[in-house]
């Protein structure tokens, strides 16, 4: 690629990176109305983690409809106590965590239950054994926790799977059972 | 028509800095008309507004994309009113489902919901009245057919810009 080339590729790069520029007219957003909207998607984002309704959350808080609706919207100027007071509602309670604005350490109660979810997949190893080596850990005693039989085609001679070559296993073709074994 | 799609990401100069995504988030795509980020047809359904509608379209995308990252359920988030499905139609033996999002001022914008928790814009309107018209339907299923006709062939992941 010769220099006019990368330059013109790279400037074309830089174009696509921008390419939103839709709003280039209009100016920025007041920094103060993202703020409010970014709590109001988080105060909505708890009461949906929570499990509760906008309708049962209005009963809990003893607030009217709307105003549930508006402490969500993201349009408010909240109070300390409505904060206070819609969190406690739901079972949580909140803090207030200065950072610079390119760096967020928070992470919410519903990223956190993400994370353990994350954190419980895969599943634990899993094995792949034969019939015979089945019932041999079953006499000895060291069975697995839980197995999964899933039968295959076996086809010419009678090699056990688990000391078969691959290439065996691949022509197999009439059926005998292969387990698999999840160790916990 | 080659669709593409992208991630809507608003540029610094708004202001707003596009969430950083994690594990559970909604991701929201736009539509492209060619391998290229710049035939976004967001971008270009923005341009046809006036500066009002501009402004009430940034404070719907800013909005959107908030409730987005948090990875909950969006009619969960937004009153039922301003969230929820705006027409249906039938593909190969499946409902398609389009949603909308009713955002700021007269600001409507429709979506997809796919497959990995993504979600594509299909349309933004200024919309003075609630319901759809047989048209707008008509056009919003047009994109949708599209999008779904292009993703049979392709595996969204290959059409990504």
């Amino acid at each position: 690629m010769t220099n006019s080339t990368a330059l013109v590729t790279t400037n074309q790069n830089a174009a696509e990176d921008n390419f939103f520029d839709a709003f280039s007219d209009i100016g920025q957003v007041d920094p103060f109305e993202l703020k409010k909207d970014h709590l109001g998607a988080q105060m909505a984002a708890l009461m949906a983690f929570s499990g509760k309704s906008r309708s049962e959350l209005t009963e809990i808080l003893g607030w009217k409809k709307s105003r549930v609706s508006n402490v969500m919207s993201g349009k408010c100027n909240l109070t300390i106590k409505t904060i206070w007071e819609f969190a406690s509602s739901l079972g949580f309670d909140f803090e207030v965590v200065f950072h610079t604005p390119c760096n967020s350490p928070q992470i919410q109660p519903w990223q956190i239950a993400q994370r353990e979810v994350a954190l419980t997949f895969p599943l634990p190893t899993i094995e792949v054994q034969t019939a015979f080596q089945v019932a041999r850990d079953l006499m000895n005693g060291s069975y697995k926790a839980l197995y999964f039989s899933v039968p295959i085609q076996k086809k010419g001679n009678d090699v056990p799977i688990g000391l078969a070559h691959q290439s065996q296993i691949n022509t197999i073709s009439s059926p005998i059972q292969i387990q698999i074994a999840i160790n916990s | 028509m080659s669709l593409f799609f992208t991630r809507l990401i608003l540029p610094p100069d708004t202001g707003y800095k596009t969430p950083v995504d994690w594990n559970g988030c909604w991701k929201i795509y736009t539509i492209c008309t060619a391998a290229d980020k710049r035939t976004s047809t967001t971008n270009e359904d923005v341009k046809c507004l006036n500066q009002t509608d501009k402004k009430a379209a940034l404070s719907s995308y800013v909005s959107f994309l908030n409730r987005a990252n948090t990875g909950q359920v969006l009619t969960e988030l937004y009153d039922e009113k301003q969230c929820h499905e705006a027409h249906s139609f039938k593909m190969n033996e499946e409902i398609v489902k389009i949603f909308r999002i009713w955002g700021t001022g007269v600001i409507r914008i429709y979506f997809l919901y796919l497959p990995k928790k993504v979600i594509l814009i299909l349309k933004t309107w200024p919309k003075r009245k609630d319901k759809l018209s047989n048209g707008e339907k008509v056009q919003l299923e047009g994109i949708a057919r599209q999008v779904l006709e292009c993703l049979q062939t392709n595996s969204f992941s290959t059409r990504v810009l």
